[in-house]
C-alpha cells in the first residue's frame, strides 16, 4: 500500500465510483487521491470494473426460443395486471429471472405497457379515431357476441377528409365511378366477407354444427359433444359449403399441398377416416396434426389396431415442431387415455390445463384428467 | 298557391337538382329522427362488465370507442419495435387485436371483468403487446422460410441468425457463480425477491421502472432501485473475493 491514505475504498464506494460517469460525487476528489496511493483499492477498483462488465455481458443479444416449461404468453398480461394470485406471481417471475427466452419477453412487454410520453417516443404515430369501425363491431357484439369473429371483418382506416368540396355535378360522376370502381373490386378480388368465409373456418364451422368427436381439429372453438352416432348427423351445410371450396381451390391448383390437408380434413368430418388417412400419409410432414387425429378418431370409433400408437406418433411429432399447440396436446393426451396410458395422460391433461386458460376445452381436460386420476388408482376397472 | 309553388318546387328536385333532394332527405331524417340520448360517461371496469352482461349497441360502441386509443397506441408501439409502420398497418393490428379480444365470446376480455382500470388497461396493453410481437415474428418468419409454416416461430427463430453476446459455455459458469453468491449473501424475508430483481435487472435488462411496475414486487422505482444496488453491490463483492482467492492460490 502507497503511503498518504487513511481509508480504504469498500465495496459500496467501488460501486459508487462506477455509477459517478460525471464526476458530480462529492467524494471522488477524495476517493481519486485515495487511488493514486494505494494499490490494493487500484486492484479491487480494477476488479469491480471486471466485474461489472462482465455483468453487463450477461444479457443476450438474441431472441432465445421458449422452452417446454415456459407459461403461456398470455400469463404475462396477468402478472403486469396483478391478476395472478401471489403464489403464482411468485412462481411467474421466478421463472422470468432465469429464462432467456421469457425474461426479455416480459421485458419488451412491460416497455410496450408503460405510459406513453409523447416526448420521448416523436415517431410514434398519433392516434385517430376509427367510427367506422367502431360502430360495425358494436352492432356485431350486440346482436351476436359469439358470431362476431365471423361477421365482423377489419374496415380500412377511415378515408381521409378532402378540405375541398367538389361541385355537385362532379360529386355525382364521382360517385358513380366510386360505385363502378367498387363493384369491379369486388367482382375482381372475391373478398371472403361477401363471397363465403375461408375453408378452414367452414371446417371449424362443420364440426362446431354437429361435434360427435373427442378429438379436435384446428380453429374449431369449444361445443359440447352431442353424439357419436353416425347416422344421427344432421344436414351439415358449413360441411357442404367446405367441400365446395375445398373441390374449387383443388381444381384451380391440384397441388396445393393446404388444399389437400383440408381436403382430408373434410373426409374426417365425414367420418371417412380411410379416405383421410390415405389421403394424409404422402402429406405427413406438413399435416402430422391432421393425420394423427384422424388415426385418434379411427381408432376411438373402429377400434383399429395399432391406430392410437400412430396417432400419438403423429401428434407428438406434432408437437414437436409446435411444442405449445393446444389442439395436439389435446388429442395425444386423448390417443395416452385411449391406450390406457394413465400416467402420460395424466401429465399430458396437466400440461394441456397449464396451457389454456379458461373456457370449455379445458373444463373438458379437467373432466377427462379426473377420470384419468380416479382409473389410475389401484383396484379401478381399468 | 303555395300547393302549386310545392309541387312546381318538387318537380323542380326530383328531376334537375338530385344532390338537394338528397340533402334534403337527409336533412329531414336528422331533424325528424329521434333525439339521441346521451348516456352519462361510465368507467371502464362499468362499461365492460355492463358489455358482458348485457350490453346493447350504444354501450359496445361507449366500450370500443374508449378502449380504441388504448390498443391503437399499444399496437403502434409494439409495431415500431419491428421497424417503420404505417398509420393504415397499425389500424389493420388494432382492428385484429380487437377481434381477437372479443374471439370466442370475448374470452379474453372476460378476464378482466370486475377488475380496476389500471389492471385492466394494462392488461390489455400487454395483451396487445403480445399479438403485435407474434404477429410480426410469424411474418418475419414466414418471409425467410416462405415453404414454412410448419414450424413455430420458437424453433425457427435459432435459425434466423440470432447470435450471442459471449460464449455459452462461459455464462453459464458466470451465472452458476452469481446465483451462490446471491444465495450466500441475501438473507431475510426480502432475499427472494431481491434475488429475482436482481437477475431481472443484470440478466435480462429490465429498468427500476419495469420491476416496480410489476404489482406483486410491491416497491416503488426507488426501492427497487435501492434492492438492486444492494444486491449488485454483495455479488461484486463476492466476485472479488472469488478471484482474489483464485489469484492467491495461483501465486502460491
Amino acid at each position: 500500500m502507497r503511503s498518504g491514505d487513511n481509508r480504504h475504498l469498500a465495496g459500496s464506494d467501488c460501486e459508487a465510483l462506477l455509477r459517478d460517469a460525471d464526476g458530480s460525487d462529492l467524494r471522488r476528489q477524495e476517493w481519486d487521491a485515495h487511488l493514486r496511493t494505494c494499490d490494493r483499492c487500484t486492484a479491487l477498483m480494477e476488479n469491480y470494473q471486471r466485474e461489472t462488465d462482465r455483468l453487463k455481458g450477461l444479457r443476450i443479444s438474441g431472441r432465445t426460443p421458449s422452452g417446454t416449461d415456459c407459461p403461456d404468453p398470455s400469463r404475462w398480461a396477468q402478472l403486469a395486471a396483478g391478476l395472478e394470485t401471489e403464489e403464482e406471481s411468485e412462481h411467474l417471475l421466478e421463472h422470468a429471472a432465469g429464462c432467456d427466452a421469457c425474461g426479455p419477453h416480459l421485458k419488451v412487454l412491460l416497455e410496450d405497457a408503460a405510459p406513453v410520453d409523447p416526448a420521448s417516443e416523436p415517431s410514434m404515430i398519433p392516434y385517430a379515431p376509427n367510427p367506422e369501425f367502431v360502430q360495425r363491431l358494436a352492432a356485431d357484439l350486440s346482436h351476436e357476441p359469439s358470431a362476431a369473429l365471423v361477421s365482423a371483418r377489419p374496415v380500412s382506416a377511415p378515408p381521409r377528409v378532402s378540405t375541398t368540396r367538389p361541385k355537385p355535378r362532379a360529386r355525382w360522376i364521382l360517385a358513380a365511378a366510386a360505385l363502378a370502381a367498387g363493384a369491379g373490386a369486388v367482382l375482381m378480388l372475391r373478398p371472403a366477407w361477401l363471397f363465403g368465409v375461408p375453408p378452414e373456418q367452414l371446417l371449424a364451422r362443420a364440426y362446431e354444427t354437429n361435434r360427435t368427436w373427442t378429438a379436435r381439429i384446428p380453429e374449431a372453438s369449444y361445443v359440447p359433444l352431442v353424439s357419436s352416432a353416425r347416422s344421427a348427423t344432421p344436414r351439415n351445410t358449413p360441411l357442404a359449403e367446405a367441400d365446395a371450396a375445398v373441390s374449387a381451390a383443388l381444381d384451380r391448383n391440384p397441388g396445393d399441398r393446404r388444399s389437400q390437408v383440408l381436403r382430408a380434413r373434410a373426409e374426417f368430418l365425414h367420418h371417412r377416416y380411410d379416405n383421410a388417412i390415405e389421403a394424409l400419409r404422402p402429406l405427413a410432414d406438413d399435416a402430422a396434426l391432421d393425420l394423427g387425429t384422424a388415426y385418434l378418431a379411427r381408432g376411438l370409433a373402429d377400434d383399429s389396431a395399432g391406430d392410437e400408437e400412430n396417432a400419438v406418433e403423429y401428434l407428438s411429432k406434432a408437437l414437436q415442431a409446435n411444442p405449445r399447440d393446444p389442439v395436439a396436446t389435446f388429442n395425444r393426451a386423448l390417443a395416452f387415455e385411449a391406450l390406457m396410458m394413465w400416467d402420460q395422460a395424466e401429465a399430458e391433461w396437466k400440461r394441456y390445463i397449464q396451457m389454456d386458460s379458461k373456457g370449455g376445452w379445458v373444463e373438458e381436460a379437467q373432466k377427462h384428467l379426473e377420470d384419468t386420476v380416479q382409473k389410475k388408482k389401484p383396484g379401478s376397472a381399468n | 298557391m303555395r300547393m302549386r309553388a310545392f309541387s312546381t318546387g318538387w318537380y323542380y328536385i326530383t328531376v334537375f337538382r338530385p344532390p338537394t333532394l338528397f340533402r334534403f332527405v337527409k336533412d329531414s331524417v336528422i331533424r325528424l329522427g329521434p333525439t339521441v340520448m346521451v348516456a352519462p360517461a361510465r368507467a371502464l371496469p362499468e362499461l365492460l362488465s355492463l358489455c358482458l352482461r348485457q350490453g346493447d349497441r350504444r354501450d359496445w360502441e361507449a366500450l370500443i370507442e374508449s378502449l380504441h386509443p388504448i390498443i391503437f397506441s399499444a399496437a403502434a408501439r409494439a409495431a415500431a419495435r419491428w421497424g417503420e409502420v404505417r398509420r393504415d398497418q397499425v389500424e389493420d393490428l388494432t382492428q385484429d387485436a380487437f377481434l381477437k379480444l372479443c374471439k370466442n365470446d370475448c374470452r379474453i376480455l372476460r378476464q378482466v371483468q370486475n377488475k380496476p382500470e389500471g389492471a385492466t388497461v394494462v392488461f390489455l396493453k400487454v395483451t396487445v403487446s403480445n399479438l403485435v410481437h407474434d404477429h410480426f415474428r410469424a411474418e418475419r418468419a414466414g418471409r425467410r422460410h416462405p415453404a414454412g409454416g410448419l414450424l413455430s416461430t420458437d424453433f425457427a427463430d435459432p435459425w434466423l441468425g440470432e447470435t450471442r453476446s459471449v460464449d455459452v459455455v462461459e455464462r453459464e459458469i458466470f451465472l452458476k457463480q452469481i446465483d451462490e453468491a446471491l444465495r450466500r449473501r441475501l438473507s431475510g424475508p426480502t432475499a427472494h425477491r431481491d434475488h429475482r430483481i436482481f437477475w431481472l435487472y443484470n440478466r435480462h435488462g429490465l429498468t427500476a421502472k419495469d420491476i416496480a411496475s410489476i404489482p406483486v414486487i410491491g416497491l416503488s422505482e426507488k426501492g427497487v432501485e435501492s434492492a438492486i444496488h444492494r444486491a449488485t453491490v454483495l455479488v461484486k463483492e463476492e466476485l472479488c473475493a472469488l478471484k482474489g482467492k483464485s489469484q492467491e492460490g495461483a501465486s502460491n
